[in-house]
């Protein structure tokens, strides 16, 4: 079909990849640019909508906030891999196709020896040995009554470069393309004691491509233990969490996962953010009702001079309760040993309880019981499915062969041509074929050259 | 057994240490390239093979601060501004001595690595010297392969900008004074296209390590991190010039531009991007 063959040209030519390149970096520039939602908040965004409402509807009207996954990037890393996958097809074939290399008896060739009439075969195996010691192998001998044509090539394996690189970055596509549309994401927050079971609503953040379900396991994980060490200037040295998985056969294992350092269960990674803190937990009980326990969430203090505080209300109830967490209660310390709070509640603006309280410890106010539970550390963690990791991995792969045999396994020719006189070599002529390395062949023919010149064959 | 520390002097002693060493290695470095000008300039033969000594040995006091810093500090010279300038010059300048030690003909470069080391150096010493400690998610041996391969691309890029310049200069002013002791222009045409190459091998390797490394610390392999997206714009665009030599015959002088353009790329993404936004390699990278 006519339409099929001129698309296949067009999408081959040279313009047109030249043309999609820099269509990609403009894209590519636009992202950078224009703010993207993987590094800012969506109250960026609301503060933009409100300041710049004009700007906001042009980045909304082109989905420049997400350009990576809007539909003209994505169109135009299909037309990219068409172009790819068809100069692939086209390189693939060339590779591995048996080419008879035809002698070219119009080669212009820049040396040229006249010898003492030699025989043939003793010429030959002396050639041989001499591009051999400069790294060429045999590809085609010809041999005619005037004349023998001896082709060597070295670094041929060169060739393969372009391929292994444009496979890869097809590979690298579908990867990337097979995550963006079938991957799922979910961050918990999750204390120590507590079991997650993987319910939607325990999800703090949900992420999930567009044929993807919100991020489920078929198995619930508790937090047994954190532990966190710190470096001399009170920055993070290390966050280890030790999680129980229990999958659906009540089957138990037990997991560490810390920063840098994932696992992976039944196909979902656990990843150890750098989120933690501690779990201040309170339980407030009224006369003749059942308590009410509340959770708080306490950050973490970035240095020892600040204790690590909360304000949050008490659901069910109109207290609201400003913590000051002190992990230790005898010296300043990340590290809870001995831990105790200060809390100051809350009720209509109006200070109703201020005091002390460490686990364990019951104080009464404004006609309610106040208990102290337990004070343990929370941290975050991340659970992530269908990234086609291993493809990923393969893709790199790919590309980095490729950039190595393009960059350093430059391939070459050389043709030497043995003019004969009733069998005997009386002139010897050579010449080189290379892109990207005329002046190795140069050297390398001056070199055989002089061989030719000093040796005796 | 006795424990290799009781031998080692008090940290503060060591961190004088550490400074002596650093403006020994910055006057050395100096007084290279003051030789490297006047053997170029004034055609002084001999002061090219001593600046050449002289930047070899400018790197023992430089590796020493470097190692003194590292012990203290417990990590390699990757996290903070001062440790990224300093290892990122001393493996830009091995390179070129390196390279300019196995060809001759490209000792003069030293003219263009030289000076712009010590003044980053310099700099580098000026900027807040003060130890950091490793975060948890930079544990990894991926980040040591990410930093080492951009360290190497960036000594292969100041070299092939060497040659770019030369190149240049040689087709505007001819084979007259010291240009006559450059290589020929074909010969200068095929280094900068190989230490390009070079370069985006070493690319290639950063971006991808640094791919590996950011998935496992944070599940992203990609985010689109402002630094990220300018290192892919620059492989794009080494990508373009490889296009544009192949099979466009873009070579000789329309080459070498295309290549200064390629060392504009990498200068924005290491040096001036992260200063200008806010992303996780701002705190850790120039």
């Amino acid at each position: 079909m006519p339409y099929l063959t001129s698309l296949r040209r067009f999408f081959l030519h040279r313009t047109t990849i030249l043309i999609l390149f820099c269509f990609i970096i403009s894209s590519f520039l636009l992202g950078v640019f224009f703010p993207q939602t993987s590094i800012r908040t969506a109250e960026y965004y609301q503060q933009l909508a409100l300041s710049q409402p004009k700007f906001y509807q042009f980045i909304e009207l082109l989905s420049l906030k997400s350009f990576s996954s809007s539909f003209w990037f994505l169109s135009l890393i299909f037309l990219f891999s068409i172009s790819l996958s068809l100069t692939l097809w086209q390189q693939a074939k060339s590779f591995f196709a048996k080419t008879a290399t035809k002698t070219i008896n119009n080669e212009r060739f820049s040396h040229i020896k006249e010898i003492d009439t030699l025989p043939l075969a003793k010429t030959k195996d002396f050639l041989k040995k001499l591009l051999k010691k400069l790294g060429y192998r045999l590809l085609y001998v010809d041999v005619t009554d005037n004349k023998a044509n001896l082709i060597f090539g070295k670094h041929l394996i060169g060739n393969a470069g372009s391929l292994f690189l444009h496979f890869g970055l097809l590979l690298l596509i579908i990867a990337a393309l097979y995550g963006y549309f079938f991957h799922s994401r979910g961050f918990v927050q999750v204390m120590e004691g507590e079991t997650i079971s993987g319910n939607p609503p325990d999800w703090l953040e949900i992420e999930h491509g567009r044929f993807a379900d919100i991020i489920d396991p078929d198995f619930s994980f508790m937090l047994e233990k954190l532990e966190v060490d710190y470096w001399p200037d009170s920055s993070k040295k290390r966050i280890e969490s030790l999680f129980k998985i229990k999958d659906k056969d009540t089957k138990e294992q037990s997991i560490a996962v810390s920063l840098g350092a994932p696992m992976m269960i039944n196909g979902i990674s656990f990843f150890q953010t750098n989120h933690f803190g501690y779990t201040v937990t309170f339980i407030i009980k009224r006369p003749g009702e059942p308590g009410i326990p509340t959770h708080f969430m306490v950050n973490s203090s970035k240095n020892l001079k600040q204790a690590p505080n909360a304000t949050n209300d008490f659901p069910l109830t109109d207290y609201i309760f400003e913590i000051y967490l002190y992990p230790d209660s005898e010296k300043p310390s990340f590290f809870l040993n001995n831990p105790s709070t200060s809390i100051t509640i809350l009720k209509n603006d109006e200070i109703v309880f201020l005091g002390q309280m460490k686990p364990g410890q019951k104080a009464s106010f404004d006609g309610v019981d106040l208990y102290c539970a337990s004070i343990k550390y929370w941290t975050g963690v991340t659970l992530l499915k269908g990234y086609a990791l291993p493809l990923v991995y393969l893709s790199f792969a790919f590309i980095m062969i490729g950039v190595f045999l393009i960059y350093f396994f430059i391939p070459r020719k050389i043709h030497i041509q043995l003019r004969l006189n009733n069998h005997m070599v009386n002139s010897v002529a050579l010449s080189g074929r290379g892109k990207n390395a005329a002046i190795f062949i140069e050297k390398e023919l001056n070199d055989i050259y002089k061989e030719l010149h000093y040796a005796s064959i | 057994m006795i424990s290799i520390k009781s031998y080692i002097m008090p940290q503060s002693n060591l961190l004088q240490y550490e400074f002596i060493c650093y403006w020994t290695a910055v006057v050395i470095y100096i007084v290279a390239t003051i030789l490297f000008a006047t053997s170029i300039f004034f055609n002084k033969e001999k002061h090219l093979a001593t600046a050449h000594k002289l930047s070899i040995a400018g790197l023992v006091p430089h590796a020493s601060a470097i190692l003194i810093h590292w012990y203290i500090s417990g990590h390699g010279p990757y996290l903070s501004k001062f440790e990224s300038l300093s290892s990122s010059i001393w493996i830009a300048i091995i390179f070129y001595t390196a390279i300019s030690t196995l060809k001759n003909e490209i000792k003069s470069l030293g003219i263009i690595v030289l000076p712009g080391s010590f003044l980053l150096l310099g700099m580098g010493i000026m900027v807040n010297p003060a130890i950091e400690y490793l975060p948890g998610s930079f544990q990894t041996v991926w980040l040591i392969f990410h930093i080492f391969f951009n360290k190497l691309a960036l000594g292969a890029i100041l070299i092939a900008l060497g040659c770019a310049i030369f190149y240049l200069l040689k087709c505007k002013k001819g084979n007259i004074g010291y240009l006559k002791k450059l290589p020929d222009l074909p010969v200068l045409d095929i280094y900068v296209y190989q230490f390009t190459g070079f370069c985006f091998v070493f690319w290639t390797i950063t971006v991808i390590a640094g791919s590996i490394w950011a998935h496992k610390s944070w599940g992203r392999y990609w985010a689109w991190d402002p630094i990220e997206t300018w290192s892919i714009i620059t492989w794009v665009i080494f990508g373009l010039y490889m296009h544009l030599r192949r099979f466009h015959g873009l070579k000789e002088k329309k080459g070498a531009i295309l290549m200064i353009v390629c060392f504009i790329m990498v200068i924005l993404t290491l040096f001036i991007v992260p200063f200008i936004t806010n992303t996780v390699h701002t705190e850790y990278l120039l």
